[in-house]
Formats: structure tokens, C-alpha cells, sequence
């Protein structure tokens, strides 16, 4: 169907749904913009409404018939933020990004002198997405708000945590005091309760949300995004953050509605329908604001086997960007707006009404679950005309609950539907529906359905969460279901080099340091102690730290390194103190400085001032950016090392393109024109890594740089591979090699495949080479035709392989045990190989890095094919881009 | 427009760069002038959001589907040029077949199609730079929000409070930690948090007259019976208000086992005075239940106690005359410093400031007064006349 013919028919629903259920519009004050965060009405009867720009709005005569009638006036402005509203014995309450407040109009003028502050305490880091929602009360008086997770920078596209109660619902009790209730939201926009008085909230379409759920809120409930779980108890011990890209094993509540994402793609609160019949045939359920496409959802709840599940149908569309609902007492359901830079159905600002038309619509009144089908009611009498017996379609489908943006529904699945059946006074239906499964939504389609007076159904489709059947064993299954994550999106450490993977220290002079996790030490919080029961994170590796040796040294890199890329994790005790000093020489800060009010060179990733300040001052962090003690931190930046003419003359400084920490920018372009305090003298092209251990404890895990030195041009190279065909190349043994999309792929049994040539004797060769995990491959040159192993040099391809000789080793010659690039990236290999004077000199470069400089004083090998390795079956290695070039 | 009654402040005022990010910005592109933002676009963008944006192109038509139409405006990600430009260089991810454009194009060059996107775009109701300035006219006016930093190696402020004074004063406070961090003098605050998403600063437009410079200390008022174990207190931050001409915050001065100690009002207004205008800080403590009774003590930015240890009048005796100080102001600049450490407004160095202070008692509470002004001559003589001016 084209989107032409749907928008046409979308129209043509509205139409018939305003037969029924008519939209007004208030008319707001000549350059207002209304944005509505939070709507509630006073005693007098008077509509107060806070503002996403931090106004409160008065509206008086909100009922009037004449919409012209209701008029606007300012009663507070300046808030920061509005995004929930409720008036409590008269008292207005408005949720500010920073607190709870109560507005008062001391002196009785009309607008509000005083804010006082009800509650306060939350985490806000001053992130624009942490926005604070509320705001509806239990039966005990206690208000409920959510707070939405963080960014990443740049990784926008993951929600992060980086200050207490992000991504949780907290209660705020009757004297101002917070209490943490469940965690694992997202976007927790709407909160609402139902008509027993139990708490429910609306989470937005985005990582770890695989559309946007209504989950009922209780105690301890984790719903699903990992972000929040950095507030735990567990996490906190632990020392652990939650991972961007790895599910949590942490136990996950169903959502009681999974709203289909073609009716709900930005979901803000839900209200109940309270009004005694004044909203016709709705009595008790929910109505759920939505903004992208402007509709007002219907649905409703049942307890199936002790939990909430429940269904949900459109209700009215186009409507406007709704992202707040709220009934008034006369039934009149208002609509407040709010689409501010997210783009939603207009109007994107101001207040709709929704009314009781003349006509009974007639509609689904009520769906209830049974064992095998649905039994649902309606509004109207179903005409009794055999003939008239409607048909229904009935599919079911889950979600995918993974770090990627959404999911579409998967596992769709057409159920048969065994029959539809009436029951005797024509007012209900059975949909008997085989082989009906739990922990997977329902769509329900009625086709040719018509009430006893002739009217078609006016929403012919309905969603059934199906988290429980009623009888039998409860099921696990979770309607979001694990699976195997998806690959990063932007393959960020394609191109890198991992210097703590493997033997974790294998790369480092490291006089003190030890492998093994690490936390804080709970009887003297100024020292870190080891965590010997704690499991390394899968995606950093173990970690490593200076905490076994009484006097430990400092942590230096055997590679010496120039312009690159670095990532690491850093974790310090209270009052700790080290720094990574890039090249020896230039140190960015690694310090616990938290909470002070200006920062200096020497707070936590300040650039550290050089021994004679006028030279380089330093400069301070931007932000304050210490999260504490205990806790690990990400750090990561880029690096430019300085140049030199041909005397040794420098020409330009050294220069930090970019600091970051827990992914908030604290330095851009940033020149240092010597080598800061504690640095090594003297400045130089290339450099080791290397970090302070000698003043206190520290742990490092998941160090990796990516080498930004520009590679040599393959001009005047020559294709081994033409990336086509094997021709004139010879396989060993009864292996498998092929060509797959310009690659030369081994696979299956152990064999060989060697180059047409022979005779290679000084060359450079490079290749682009890619490993699977626990594959085992090599790269031979100088190498004699033959089965088995043949004669020959061999650079090492092992990423995981339990072999602990990896990638960039020169087999039995020089061993190389870290493991410098992961599984499935594929890496730069780059060989040198020529006899001189001494012997024969092998260099071996990964990522463009060198790894490996050997002279074979026995000139082992002379002269020789090229040739790939397949080691064993299951293993799977990848080859393209295959370049000589032969040296004098 | 700086009115002349502060001429004194305009002419002394120590103007501190806000910290600012250098953002990436198009370049002219002056060597190719054909492939700008246009050419760019219809190279890279065209063949699914088609040449008029309307996202009907060749290569989306032929998948079947439709790509995001820029005429209708509506953007998943956002339509600011920061937006527009992650979504341009990450890609959507998930179902949307949105690539990124990194390796496509550099940096510049996605600033160019980010900028001839949004020429396709209909027009944005952003707010003229005049909707967004916050005016203040008769009373004074609060606005909360998160502040820039203050100054260069400064914090920014997530829980931010501005008061604007009529007369072109605006007090910035940091609402976390009830402190006044500095006071600016000009116009008053723009509220670049209404634009995009949110969450942009509350940028006050004034200029920086006065900046605290040590801050590790905040709390003028002392307990009478101190405990040494219940220190440091801290203020937690119970209201703010404007009633009539004056405004004000009120906090609790919370000890560490997290009892309270004092209810303390501050208010801030504008002292006119013959020689220029200063400011005054007005706290009115009153002990909370259970302590005895609170006092104020006065120190230097060091801690050292000054000379003239002031003392508030007994019950029912009237106010003291004003006393001053001057301030010999170093490198950091000093001033009004309330004990150890407290209220140091930056004034620029090599300046003297005065200090006036007034001690009264206000039913159960004690009421100190202070007020602030800057004098590029000072005489004993001139302090006697502008104490004998504040006191009136």
C-alpha cells in the first residue's frame, strides 16, 4: 500500500472518529508557545499548566464551550523545565529538572513569588536528555518520577548513566524524601496510574527498547536498559559499570503492553478513565498520550496469572504532538503538546480537548484473555445475521532486545483461527485461536464486523501483550528476547591495537603490576585490593593495577608510538593519583578530584603544567568530571606528536586533538609546548605509553590506541592476489581455499596456499588479513612448496587461539603474547624481509605499528613462495588486498 | 545600554572569557567552488531524499521505500545543525538503510550538506533572539537553569539560579550549593534552553562585575555551642522568592549528620551610593530548634580573623552604626569575606573595595547586612561618608 493511500485513510478514521469523539483547540496567547509538560486543575476549577520553557500557565474557564472563552494568563516563569504538574489540596506541584517545588502566590497578585523546594537529590550532570517526568500519586500520597538516561558523545545512539538515579523511577515520599523504586528506563516519558492505584510508566522506542512499553512499576523491577543498573548495590561493589553493547544478566520484568510501533512512535503519559461514564463506554481504562504520530491510544489491563497484561487500540488520530493527558471532571479529556525538536504531528504546542460526540462509537469495549483465544466485547449489539459472522486474523511476534535503536517484530507468525463465535445476546465474541504462545504480543484483525444498527467497527484492530496464558506453568519467556548482539555499527576498533589483551602485561614494562580485578578497599577507602572473586568484563579485558608491590614502578609500553587514538579505563582509590603520560613525556591527569568548585591542571583530566609554568601552564579540565572513588572511568583522546626538520629542529608542538572522559569533552586542540612535569625530557617522534604507578594505587584495563600515522602509499606495489582467481596458485593437503568478494578465504582442513611465485627474496609485503575467533592462521614467506608445515618464515594470525604465540609474532623466532587485534577485524599486516650484512632483518607491522624487528644471524631461510596458512578446521581466516614490493 | 550610574562598575569590570568549544564550522570551500553544499548533496543525498529533499528518490523508490522527507519538516534525530550533522555522520542505526556519510565526506563537507539541508527544510519556528532574552522591568525576576561556567577552568552550573535586579544587576547562584558565584551587571539572561531539545545553557548576558574566588568556604553564620564532629555544614536550598523589591533564597544550614542547624533568608539587592552603586547581601539566620544561638564572624580570605571582630547587638538594641574595611586586593582579589573563606567576590586587582556591614536582630533572628562597593580612591574620609550613607 502506498503511503499516499494510508495518509488517505488515516484521514478518512479521523473523520469517522469525530463523529464520535470531537477535538477542540484553546486558542493560546499571541507569541506563548505552550509547550505542555504537566497538566492539573485546581479546586476552583481552573487548568494550571507547566511548560517544557519553564512557564506556568493559568487557564481559566477550560470547559467553556467556546474554546475563545478559556483564557491564558502567566502565573510563574523561569522554572527550569516543567515536565510534570499535580495540584495537591490546592497546592501546586511542579517537577523541575533539578526538584520537586511547590508554587505559592504569596502576595495574592496572580502570579507566583515564591518556589519552595518539595524534593531534591537526583543525579543531573547537566546532559540535555536528562529530563525529569512525573508526576502522579499512590494511594499513600507518594508522588513517582523518572528520569531519562544520557548520550553518549560521540556514540549518541547509547543511553548512559553517569550520575545517581539516571535511568530509574524514584518515589517521593510525603516528607520530600527519595526512594528508589525499579530501574532500567530509557525515555520514561509518561507515568500514570491505573484505577486500582498501581503506578505505570511509558518508556520511548531506542536501545535496549525494542518499541515503546508500558510497564507496571514495583519495587526492584529492572525493565531493561542496562544504564540504570550502575546505581545497584551490586554495581556499585563491584566497581562495575553497564556495558553499551553486552545484555545484562540482571533479571528483566515483562512489559504489561507493547505498544505496536506504527501506533506509537513516541510515547508520552497514560491516564485513567475516571469519570463515571461522562467519557462514554470506557469506564476504568487508559489513555496513552502519543506524539509522532498524534494519536490518543485506548487500552486496558487484566492480572493473568498474578501480573499485569494487557491490549491496546488506536482511539483517535492527528490529534497533535500529545505528550500529556489529563481528564477533566466534566469527562472532557485534555491534550497537551509538546514536539520541541523531535517533530511530531501538529500542532507541537499549546492544548486539544477531546469530547463525547452524539454517537455512541461503536468500538471493542473489552478484550479479555482465555486459553486458547479472545473473548472480546463491544459497545454495540454485533448484528445476529449468520451470515454476518466476521472473520478474524490473529499473528503474534516478539521483539528483538538488543543496544540497537528498536527492533522490528520478529518470529511474526500467522496463528490459525479456529472459529469466531457469538455469544446468545449477540454482545460478545470468541476468537478461538490455535496454538496461542506466551511472552509474545497478539495482533488481533477483525474483518466485516457490523453492530446490529448497521455500523462497521470504527478500530477493527487490537494488540495483546501475551506475557502469561492463564493456566499452566508461568512462562519465562520474555516478549523482548535476548540475541546475539549485533556487531558495532561503526567498527571502532578496526584499525587498533589492544595492548591488554592476550597476556595482559606481555606488552608493557611493568616492575610491580599485576593482573587481576581490582576494587575498592572497604576498611581504607585510599586503597584499591584485589577482587579475586570479580569476572573481567568481556569487552575490556582483565584488568591491571600497581596494588601487589610495595614500591611499584611505572607502567611503560614496549611499542613506541606516534600520532594515535587511545582508549582506556582508569579506577582509583580515594585521594588517588597517577596520569598517562603520552610519549613518556605529556600527562593527562588521572586524579580523584571530584566536587571542587574550580579546576586546575592537576584535577582529573587536566593537561599537567610543564616544570617551569611559563612555558605551559597546564590547563584544566572543563568539567568536573571525577565520579568517585572505586568507580571505573573511561578515558580517551587523540594525539599528535611533534615534528621535526632533518637537523632535529622541532617544527611544531605536540598537540592533544581531543580529551574525553565518560565520554564529556574536556579538551579540543590543545598545543603543549614541552614536556610537563614528572615528562621525560628531551621530545620525540615516537614514544612509548606510558603511566604513573609510584603514586598510589591504580587499575588500567582495556587499553587500546589506533595508530593515526599515515601508511605508506602502495604506489609502485604489486598484486600477489588480483582478487578474482587462484590461478597459477597451488594448495597444499585437502584444504579449502576460494575467492569470496575479493578475498582469499581458508577454511576446513589444515593446508597451505602458495603464491604462483617462488622466488620472492627482499620484499615488503601487505596484506589486509581478518581471523574468526580461536582461528589460527599465518602469514609465510620464503616458504618451500610441501605438505604439512611447510619450511619458511611466518608471521603469527592468531587473535584467541589458545596458542598464546599471537598476531605480529615471527613464529619460534619472536613471540609476540599480547593480543593486539580482536576477532573478525580486519587488521593491516605489513612484512619486511631482507638479507643484510648481520643476517636476515624480519619487521613485522600490525595496524601500522611496528611489533616485531629480527635479525636471523643463521639466515634460516632464503629465498621462497608467499604463502597462507590454514591451521584447522573451524578455523577461518580472510586475506585481500595483497601487496609486494621488492627490495634491492 | 550600561546606564551611567554604573559607570564605575562598567569602567572596572574584570571581563572573563566564557569557556567555549571550538565547533567545527564549513568551511568556504574557495578552491572548488562547485562542490558545495548543493553539489555535495545532490551527489551523495539525492538519490533517496531526491534533489527537492522530499525524500522520493531513485534508490529508495526502487527498495520500495520512502526516505525522511525534509520539506515536511520532522526529523527522528533532531534538526539542529549539531543534530543534522551526528545523524550525517553515524548514520541511523537499526532498521533505517541511513548510512554514514564519514568516510564519504569530511568534516567540512558535512557541514555544507547539513546547512543545504536545512535550506530545504520548512521554515523553523525558532525563536527570534528576542523571544528567548529574558527582560526584567519593575521587580526582580528568578530564573533557574543550567549555567555556563562562570569563567575559564570554571564548572558549568547544572542547577543554576539567576536573580535580576531592575537596576541591571544579576546575582548568579549555584542553587546545589546555595552560593552566590558571581554578580554581572547588563542585560539579563537568554534562554538558550528553549531552542532544540533543551538543555542548552541558561546563558546570563550580563558582564561579570564581581567573582568569588575561594569557595571553600561558604557559611557566614557559626553556632554559638559549635560541634566540632558536626562539621562542615553545608546549605541545602529550601525556596526562592521575589516579594516586592527584593529577592532571595532560603536555606537550611544542614550539619554533617544532616540535622539542621539555621534557617537562613538571603537577599540581594543594589546599593546606590554617591560614588557608584554597590550591592548589599542581606542574611537573616535563625537557629533552628535545639541551638542555642547562631552568630556571624568575619576572616579574610585566609582565615584570619579581622582586626575589629564585629559583634551583633544584644536583644532590643538597635542596629550598629555601619562599620567598614577596606580590602587590600591581591592577585586573586579578595573582599567580603565572611568566615574563613566565604563570600569572595572577585573585584580586579590593584582596586580597593569597602566593606560595610550592619548587625541587628530581627525577633529570633540575627540579621547581617553587607554591602559591597568599589573605589578606585578610597579616604578615610569617603568611608565615614558612605557609612553614614548606608546606614540611612
Amino acid at each position: 500500500m502506498s503511503a499516499a493511500l494510508l495518509l488517505v485513510q488515516a484521514a478518512a478514521i479521523a473523520a469517522l472518529e469525530a463523529d464520535h469523539y470531537v477535538v477542540d483547540y484553546l486558542p493560546t496567547p499571541e507569541g506563548a508557545r505552550i509547550e505542555v509538560g504537566g497538566m492539573d486543575f485546581l479546586p476552583d476549577g481552573r487548568l494550571v499548566v507547566s511548560t517544557r520553557r519553564g512557564q506556568v500557565w493559568m487557564v481559566e474557564n477550560p470547559l467553556a464551550a467556546d474554546p475563545k472563552d478559556a483564557k491564558f494568563t502567566l502565573f510563574a516563569e523561569g522554572l527550569h523545565e516543567g515536565l510534570g504538574l499535580e495540584v495537591v489540596n490546592g497546592e501546586i506541584y511542579v517537577l523541575q529538572r533539578g526538584e520537586l517545588s511547590k508554587l505559592f502566590d504569596d502576595d495574592g497578585d496572580g502570579a507566583c513569588d515564591r518556589i519552595d523546594t518539595f524534593a531534591q537529590g537526583w543525579g543531573y550532570s547537566g546532559h540535555y536528555h536528562e529530563f525529569a517526568f512525573g508526576l502522579p500519586r499512590d494511594n499513600a500520597g507518594n508522588f513517582y518520577a523518572s528520569f531519562n538516561v544520557s548520550f553518549g558523545d560521540p556514540h549518541w545512539w547509547h543511553g548512559r548513566s553517569t550520575v545517581p538515579d539516571r535511568g530509574w523511577i524514584l518515589r517521593i515520599k510525603p516528607d520530600g524524601s527519595l526512594e528508589r523504586v525499579a530501574s532500567g528506563a530509557r525515555s520514561p516519558c509518561g507515568l500514570g496510574r491505573n484505577s486500582a492505584g498501581d503506578i505505570f510508566y511509558t518508556d520511548n522506542q531506542g536501545d535496549w527498547m525494542p518499541a515503546c512499553p508500558i510497564f507496571h512499576v514495583t519495587d526492584g523491577a529492572f525493565f531493561g536498559h542496562p544504564a540504570g543498573l550502575n546505581w545497584t548495590k551490586e554495581y556499585i561493589d563491584a566497581g562495575r559499570t553497564a556495558s553499551d553493547t553486552l545484555a545484562p544478566e540482571h533479571p528483566r520484568v515483562n512489559a504489561a503492553i507493547w505498544l505496536p510501533y506504527d501506533w506509537s512512535r513516541s510515547t508520552g503519559n497514560l491516564v485513567s478513565n475516571e469519570t463515571g461514564g461522562k467519557f462514554g463506554p470506557f469506564e476504568g481504562q487508559l489513555f496513552v498520550a502519543e506524539m509522532t504520530n498524534g494519536y490518543v491510544l485506548r487500552a486496558d489491563l487484566e492480572k493473568v496469572q498474578g501480573q499485569y497484561q494487557g491490549w491496546v487500540v488506536p482511539f483517535r488520530h492527528k490529534v497533535g504532538s500529545n505528550v500529556r493527558l489529563r481528564f477533566a471532571k466534566d469527562g472532557t479529556l485534555f491534550c497537551g503538546f509538546t514536539d520541541r525538536g523531535w517533530g511530531g504531528q501538529p500542532p507541537g504546542d499549546g492544548i486539544g480537548r477531546i469530547r463525547m460526540g452524539a454517537q455512541t462509537p461503536f468500538e471493542i469495549a473489552k478484550v479479555r484473555l482465555a486459553q486458547q483465544g479472545f473473548e472480546v466485547s463491544f459497545t454495540k449489539p454485533l448484528a445476529s445475521e449468520p451470515a454476518a459472522l466476521p472473520k478474524a486474523r490473529v499473528s503474534q511476534y516478539d521483539y528483538n532486545y538488543w543496544w540497537e535503536y528498536g527492533s522490528p517484530p520478529t518470529n511474526v507468525t500467522e496463528r490459525t483461527v479456529l472459529s469466531v463465535a457469538r455469544n446468545s445476546d449477540a454482545s460478545k465474541l470468541f476468537v478461538h485461536v490455535a496454538g496461542l504462545a506466551p511472552g509474545m504480543v497478539a495482533r488481533v484483525k477483525f474483518e466485516g464486523l457490523v453492530a446490529a444498527d448497521g455500523s462497521p467497527l470504527l478500530h477493527d484492530e487490537f494488540a495483546y501483550t501475551v506475557n502469561q496464558l492463564p493456566e499452566g506453568p508461568l512462562s519465562k519467556a520474555l516478549v523482548a528476547k535476548e540475541v546475539v548482539q549485533p556487531q558495532a555499527r561503526e567498527r571502532s576498533d578496526e584499525g587498533a591495537l589492544y595492548l591488554m589483551r592476550g597476556e595482559p602485561l606481555a606488552a608493557w614494562n611493568a616492575e610491580g603490576w599485576s593482573v587481576g580485578e581490582i576494587k575498592l578497599d572497604p576498611n581504607d577507602r585510599k586503597k584499591l585490593i584485589a577482587a579475586p572473586d570479580a569476572k573481567p568484563n568481556d569487552w575490556s579485558g582483565p584488568a591491571v593495577s600497581n596494588v601487589g608491590a610495595e614500591a611499584p614502578g611505572e607502567l611503560v609500553s614496549k611499542l613506541e608510538l606516534g600520532d594515535l587514538d587511545f582508549s582506556f579505563d582508569f579506577l582509583l582509590p580515594e585521594g588517588g593519583n597517577s596520569g598517562l603520560y603520552l610519549m613518556g613525556r605529556y600527562e593527562i591527569q588521572l586524579r580523584d578530584s571530584g566536587g571542587k568548585p574550580m579546576l586546575e591542571p592537576g584535577d582529573c583530566g587536566g593537561i599537567y603544567a610543564a616544570s617551569d609554568t611559563n612555558v605551559w601552564p597546564g590547563r584544566a579540565p572543563t568539567f568536573d568530571i571525577f565520579r568517585g572513588p572505586g568507580r571505573w572511568h573511561g578515558m580517551s583522546g587523540s594525539f599528535v606528536a611533534p615534528r621535526f626538520d632533518e637537523s632535529g629542529k622541532k617544527i611544531s608542538n605536540a598537540r592533544l586533538r581531543r580529551v574525553m572522559v565518560n565520554d564529556t569533552l574536556l579538551h579540543e586542540e590543545i598545543e603543549i609546548p614541552a614536556p610537563t612535569a614528572g615528562g621525560w625530557e628531551g621530545e620525540v617522534r615516537f614514544g612509548p605509553l606510558r603511566i604513573q604507578g609510584d603514586h598510589g594505587h591504580v587499575a588500567i584495563r582495556g587499553l587500546r590506541v589506533k595508530s593515526r600515522e599515515v601508511a605508506p602509499s602502495l604506489e609502485g606495489w604489486t598484486a600477489v592476489f588480483d582478487g578474482t582467481s587462484l590461478d597459477g596458485w597451488r594448495m597444499s593437503d585437502n584444504g579449502q581455499w576460494k575467492v569470496e568478494n575479493g578475498e582469499i578465504v581458508g577454511s576446513g582442513a589444515a593446508s597451505h596456499l602458495f603464491s604462483p611465485r617462488g622466488d620472492y627474496t627482499n620484499f615488503e609485503l601487505r596484506a589486509k588479513v581478518r581471523i574468526n575467533g580461536k582461528g589460527n592462521s599465518g602469514l609465510y614467506f620464503r616458504t618451500a612448496f610441501g605438505p604439512s608445515w611447510p619450511a619458511g618464515y611466518e608471521a603469527q594470525i592468531n587473535t584467541s587461539h589458545t596458542d598464546p604465540v599471537k598476531t605480529g609474532s615471527l613464529y619460534h623466532l619472536a613471540l609476540v603474547k599480547t593480543a593486539f587485534v580482536p576477532d573478525d577485524a580486519w587488521f593491516d599486516y605489513h612484512v619486511t624481509c631482507r638479507d643484510e650484512a648481520e643476517g636476515v632483518r624480519i619487521q613485522i607491522r600490525v595496524n601500522n605499528v611496528p611489533v616485531t624487528d629480527y635479525l636471523d644471524r643463521e639466515r634460516k631461510h632464503k629465498s621462497g613462495h608467499i604463502a597462507f596458512q590454514q591451521h584447522h578446521e573451524g578455523s577461518v581466516v580472510r586475506f585481500r588486498e595483497i601487496f609486494v614490493r621488492e627490495l634491492p | 545600554m550600561i546606564q551611567p550610574r554604573f559607570r564605575v562598575f562598567a569602567a572596572l569590570s574584570l571581563l572573563t572569557p566564557l569557556l567555549c568549544f571550538a565547533l567545527p564550522r564549513a568551511s568556504a570551500a574557495d578552491d572548488e567552488p562547485e562542490r558545495d553544499g548543493k553539489w555535495l548533496y545532490q551527489r551523495h543525498c539525492s538519490g533517496c531524499h531526491n534533489d527537492n529533499g522530499d525524500g522520493k528518490g531513485p534508490t529508495i523508490t526502487a527498495l520500495g521505500q520512502q526516505a525522511r522527507d525534509f520539506k515536511a519538516g520532522g526529523f527522528a534525530f533532531g534538526d539542529s545543525r549539531e543534530q543534522l550533522f551526528k545523524t550525517l555522520t553515524s548514520g541511523i542505526p537499526g532498521r533505517s538503510p541511513m548510512p554514514s556519510f564519514a568516510g564519504a565526506m569530511d568534516e567540512d563537507e558535512r557541514w555544507l550538506v547539513v546547512d543545504y539541508v536545512r535550506t530545504l527544510m520548512p521554515p523553523r519556528k525558532d525563536e527570534a533572539p528576542k523571544q528567548t532574552v529574558m527582560e526584567v522591568s519593575k521587580r526582580p525576576v528568578i530564573a533557574r537553569g543550567k549555567l555556563p561556567p562562570i569563567a575559564e577552568g570554571a564548572r558549568q552550573v547544572p542547577r543554576g539560579l539567576l536573580i535580576g535586579d531592575p537596576s541591571g544587576m544579576t546575582f548568579q547562584y549555584d542553587l546545589d550549593r546555595g552560593a552566590l558565584l558571581g554578580v554581572r551587571l547588563g542585560a539579563f539572561a537568554d534562554r538558550e534552553d528553549w531552542g532544540d531539545r533543551g538543555g542548552a545553557y541558561l546563558k546570563p548576558l550580563g558582564k561579570l562585575v564581581y567573582r568569588r574566588v575561594d569557595d571553600t568556604l561558604e557559611w557566614p553564620v557559626t553556632l554559638a555551642t559549635p560541634d566540632p564532629k558536626a562539621a562542615p555544614f553545608r546549605r541545602v536550598v529550601r525556596s526562592s522568592w521575589t516579594h516586592s523589591d527584593r529577592a532571595g533564597l532560603d536555606y537550611d544550614v544542614v550539619d554533617a549528620r544532616g540535622l539542621v542547624r539555621a534557617r537562613v533568608r538571603e537577599s540581594v539587592s543594589v546599593q546606590r551610593l554617591s560614588i557608584g552603586a554597590g550591592f548589599t547581601r542581606r542574611w537573616e539566620a535563625t537557629p533552628a530548634q535545639g541551638v542555642q544561638s547562631c552568630s556571624f564572624s568575619v576572616a579574610d580570605a585566609h582565615g584570619q580573623p579581622w582586626k575589629a571582630n564585629p559583634r551583633a547587638p544584644a536583644a532590643g538594641q538597635p542596629a550598629r552604626k555601619p562599620s567598614w574595611w577596606t580590602c587590600e586586593l591581591g592577585d586573586e582579589g579578595v573582599e567580603l569575606v565572611l568566615p574563613r573563606s566565604s563570600q569572595a567576590l572577585g573585584v580586579t586587582p590593584s582596586e580597593q573595595a569597602l566593606v560595610f556591614s550592619v548587625f541587628s536582630r530581627s525577633g529570633e533572628a540575627l540579621v547581617l547586612e553587607a554591602t559591597l562597593v568599589r573605589a578606585a580612591q578610597f579616604t578615610p574620609e569617603l568611608g565615614e561618608q558612605l557609612a553614614t550613607e548606608i546606614g540611612q
